[in-house]
């Protein structure tokens, strides 16, 4: 009995040796590149540090500066617009052109491939080909503008269409990425569900919204919290379509942009820009908590 | 009445999707269509008020110019190099660890695993800074295995190779145990094998991710010859807008051998994306 | 069991730095080995072939490799760099030069220039020479300079009907002439613009506010300028040649760069830096004989220009100086800058190199870049850069037209003022 029980210890040992042996490579690998720079970049936040040296300590004055900073002002403003413009468009539009390609309609193959291409072009080709279709004498989009009877924007250097300009781009190339993410959804619903709906007289109508758009929830609710997450780390687009040092780069700057700019373009700003990183991930945890906490509440509700 | 309703539509509303499909793809794949156009036309052709669709001749010495200007061989090796390596070191590191979440008990598993989502929550911006340091450190700034590094440790593709894991009956492991198989081996024996559908997800993910990055080549890297070809194309901004045929030449070189692959392999691309939506 | 942990973290971490291979100093005895980072890739053939000839003439004794880096991310990058043993051996150097003297990263010259009979400091024009001359030692040798005039588009001027300036012109003649084309274009309903210019500072408004008798940065470097009364009228001035439509409007002129516009026959007139010359030299515009350049028109007090330029310096890292000087002195001197002049890609500070540079173009008179540079005043800077976003800044609301000229450079300079006094308390 008891060397039953020792054996039985000795594997349980084994398996936990084993088992810390597999974890070690990734776990030292996020102590090294990922936990050690997070305390690490914590720190640099109180430091006054320039692109060389690790600076001086200077206590909170980074976060004091923070706030009568009228462009870090300006990067959350424009961050939160994003997000609040870009979060509704994605989704609604993503599900839309889904539930088109979901039905069996002739050619949806060819359809699927040409809606998916923008979600796997990297964003450095699409801003240059969409700072070509934006541009303010020979772009195309104004072109069509005019044809429709509007006027030309300069959609890239007027500081009060940038933004519009940036929320654009990024929309249609997210929109490519999610459509795909919930047709895939919309094509795991069990298709018995639609054939007993239509057996009772459902209309297509009522199939998507009775069937459809409530077996799809938790999937929109996912990706709701993925594209608010990825919307508000939104960088490359403003960072490649907008000159930089001219106004509508500062008006259209995001907290990415604005902390890139600080902590890898500005002589003496690193720890500044690090300050700008610490509160950028602070308000990305709230938000995801709080998007969680509403799930909860929501899936309660719901049983 | 009764069958058309059964076979879903009505003729007009066929008729209604078919019209906002062709205009859906249009705004999706007309801007390359754009960008081809733009990409064979003279300098003139592209200034010329009213705008020109196409070029009276086909310009296609802009993609000699371009690519005497950027060295579209060196950057698509080193996006291939920055990639393969990306994919080998998750294989090894990210699989194995899932492996032990998945079948493994030892104590502190829950723990590490609560853990490990925290740290994914948290935005990568905020490890920027001090890995660039420590890159300098290191003396990998400028190299190819610098932009790798970092992202080798990747803990959603850990979740998710964890779920595709977890979806192998048990029974197999056991059997492997009976018969004295060590952990190792039936993680590589056994299981690896298994789940190769989710080691092609990992692979293609991680693919697109490193193709798509553009900060930290541009942090990481300054030497031309070291980009990726995000980063590559980001320098044909500023220096060259002038030209648009030529940067459009740029934008089909990149862009191209991608989309072609993908039109190849759109399947399992498809199906990769769509487990990025999958909850860990 | 703790110990067993951190000795297996730290294996981990180093077989990681090992596949990462980590090159490791080669300590052959070949040539003395010497990188030269520079930023401006239309320069880099031609000063690679004058590295080539600096390879041949000393082969077996010095090889010199040259790396370039964009501008964009060249300063981060050297910054970077300069900790490590990455570092480039020599490199291009501007207005910075006194933030890495100050931080005791360059080299200081002096010994060698002594030791160097073959050396002439008064081959370079004097006020290029002593930019690098910091707290009495030469931290750096001058390769050009950049100085700033107009240039016209004569087929513009002519089929819109309206006489081509004449140097010696005022801003007043500027305006006239601007709203003679405004009205001429707008009567053949055409889209062009009378005046452009780039944003930047150095070919804009850098030059507007010493003329018109304001200035940037006092001359004891410790205060900003921008909200004295004669400042803040050059830009106001700026500013009322777009809202008069007599420049491009703003958001125009953020989105296509000045220069663009005008070589792709957009625009009348451009304020341009002797940089553009060669992609003014190369246009279609120019290769029809439609180019020419002018000084620029006087404000108040008179038309000259802001003087800036670049020079080699070496790194306090490099372990061949020796080696370093030669090259130095043999890529900012005589046959170097010569080869750099009949390519047309800098000015040269090298007096000696000069004659071949004009003689090079032959469609544009280049001799009015050298003409401005013989009255130009040298860029006002302190080596300090934390303040200069604020007054750079500022112009940019100023000529966006997001604030009023008076409110933003008063907040520009306020802030400006701000780190300066922190800086000299």
């Amino acid at each position: 009995m008891k060397q039953k029980s020792t054996h039985f210890n000795r594997l349980k040992r084994y398996e936990a040796g084993t088992a810390y042996l597999f974890v070690l490579p990734m776990l030292a690998g996020l102590l090294i590149f990922s936990i050690i720079p997070f305390v690490q970049n914590i720190l640099y936040s109180f430091r006054k540090m320039g692109t060389f040296g690790e600076g001086t300590f200077v206590g909170l004055k980074n976060y004091r500066d923070l706030l009568q900073d009228e462009t870090f002002w300006l990067a959350l403003k424009n961050t939160f617009f994003y997000a609040i413009v870009g979060v509704p468009l994605v989704i609604i539009l993503s599900i839309f052109f889904a539930n088109l390609l979901n039905k069996n309609i002739r050619g949806r193959t060819i359809y699927r491939t040409l809606l998916y291409i923008p979600a796997i072009t990297m964003p450095a080709a699409i801003s240059i080909l969409w700072r070509w279709i934006l541009n303010y004498q020979y772009g195309i989009f104004n072109y069509f503008m005019e044809k429709l009877g509007l006027p030309r924007v300069s959609w890239l250097g007027d500081v009060k269409f940038v933004r519009w300009a940036i929320i654009l781009v990024l929309v249609w190339s997210m929109v490519s990425y999610y459509t795909i993410i919930m047709l895939a959804a919309m094509q795991g619903i069990d298709r018995s569900y639609y054939e007993a709906a239509r057996i009772d007289g459902a209309t297509n109508r009522q199939l998507f919204f009775k069937i459809t758009l409530p077996l799809l929830g938790p999937m929109i609710f996912f990706s709701m919290i993925m594209v608010t997450i990825g919307i508000l780390q939104i960088f490359d687009f403003i960072y490649l379509m907008v000159d930089r040092d001219t106004l509508p780069y500062t008006y259209s700057m995001s907290l990415v942009t604005y902390f890139y700019e600080c902590a890898f373009n500005k002589s003496s700003m690193r720890g500044y820009g690090a300050a700008i990183s610490v509160v950028l991930a602070v308000i990305i945890m709230i938000i995801t908590i709080i998007q969680m906490v509403v799930k909860k509440y929501w899936i309660k509700t719901e049983e | 009445m009764k069958r058309n309703r059964l076979q879903g539509e009505s003729p007009l509303s066929r008729v209604l999707n078919h019209v906002l499909l062709i205009f859906a793809s249009f705004l999706a794949f007309g801007p390359f269509v754009w960008m081809f156009l733009t990409s064979i036309k003279t300098y003139e052709e592209t200034i010329r008020i009213p705008l020109k669709f196409l070029p009276d001749v086909a310009q296609w010495n802009n993609y000699a110019t371009i690519s005497a200007k950027l060295n579209f061989p060196r950057l698509y090796l080193n996006t291939i190099l920055v990639t393969i390596m990306a994919v080998l070191g998750q294989l090894l590191i990210v699989t194995l660890c899932a492996y032990a979440f998945a079948r493994l008990r030892f104590p502190g598993k829950n723990v590490i695993f609560l853990g490990m989502l925290a740290l994914m929550m948290i935005p990568g911006q905020i490890f920027t800074i001090p890995r660039f340091k420590l890159m300098v450190k290191l003396g990998l700034t400028n190299t190819l295995v610098g932009l790798a590094l970092p992202n080798l440790f990747n803990i959603f593709g850990m979740f998710l190779m964890r779920q595709f894991f977890s979806t192998i009956p048990r029974e197999l492991d056991e059997a492997a145990r009976i018969d004295g198989c060590s952990f190792f081996r039936i993680y590589w024996n056994v299981l690896l094998p298994l789940v190769k559908p989710g080691l092609t997800t990992l692979a293609i993910l991680t693919m697109l991710s490193t193709w798509k990055d553009l900060m930290w080549p541009l942090i990481n890297n300054s030497d031309a010859s070291k980009m990726t070809l995000a980063a590559g194309l980001a320098m044909l901004i500023g220096e060259h807008t002038t030209y648009y045929e030529q940067v459009m030449a740029g934008g089909v070189i990149a862009v191209l051998p991608l989309i072609v692959l993908f039109v190849i392999f759109q399947k399992q691309f498809v199906e990769s994306i769509a487990h990025s939506g999958i909850k860990g | 069991m703790k110990k067993k942990l951190t000795a297996l973290i730290l294996g981990a971490a180093m077989s990681l730095s090992l596949l990462a291979g980590c090159g490791g100093g080669n300590a052959s005895k070949g040539p003395a080995e010497l990188k030269l980072q520079l930023w401006d890739e239309a320069q880099l053939p031609t000063i690679q072939e004058n590295v080539d000839k600096f390879n041949k003439d000393h082969e077996g004794e010095i090889k010199v490799t040259v790396e370039q880096i964009p501008w964009d991310t060249y300063w981060t990058k050297l910054d970077a760099s300069l900790e490590t043993d990455e570092a480039p051996d020599v490199f291009w150097m501007n207005n910075y030069v006194a933030k890495y003297q100050a931080a005791g990263l360059l080299e200081p010259l002096d010994s060698y220039i002594e030791k160097d009979s073959s050396f002439d400091p008064n081959s370079y024009v004097q006020g290029r020479y002593t930019f690098f001359n910091l707290e009495g030692s030469q931290y750096a040798l001058p390769k050009g300079l950049d100085s700033v005039v107009v240039a016209l588009n004569t087929e513009l001027f002519s089929r819109y009907g309206v006489d081509l300036p004449k140097d010696g012109w005022t801003w007043d003649d500027m305006r006239d002439i601007a709203d003679q084309l405004k009205a001429a274009i707008a009567a053949a309903g055409g889209s062009e613009y009378p005046i452009v210019m780039e944003l930047d500072a150095q070919p804009s408004f850098m030059n507007f506010l010493y003329q018109n008798g304001g200035y940037y940065l006092s001359d004891d470097g410790k205060t900003c300028g921008i909200n004295e009364p004669a400042s803040k009228d050059a830009v106001q001035q700026v500013v009322d040649l777009m809202v008069n439509g007599q420049m491009a409007p703003y958001s125009v002129l953020s989105e296509t760069k000045g220069t663009d516009l005008f070589i792709s026959g957009q625009a009348g007139i451009v304020f341009i830096g002797s940089w553009k010359s060669s992609v003014l030299e190369s246009s279609s515009l120019a290769a029809a004989g439609n180019i020419q350049l002018i000084q620029m028109p006087s404000m108040a007090v008179d038309n000259h220009c802001c003087l800036g330029g670049l020079g080699y310096t070496i790194s306090q890292r490099c372990k061949n100086k020796d080696a370093a000087w030669e090259f130095v002195k043999y890529i900012t001197g005589e046959e170097a800058m010569t080869h750099e002049a009949e390519k047309g890609i800098d000015v040269p500070a090298n007096i000696n190199a000069q004659s071949a540079y004009v003689a090079n173009f032959k469609n544009i008179n280049a001799q009015v870049f050298m003409d401005a540079a013989a009255t130009g005043f040298a860029y006002p800077t302190n080596g300090n850069f934390d303040w200069v976003s604020y007054p750079n800044d500022a112009m940019q609301e100023a000529f966006g037209q997001t604030k009023t000229v008076d409110e933003a450079m008063e907040s520009g300079a306020a802030q400006a003022q701000k780190v300066l006094d922190e800086l000299f308390s």
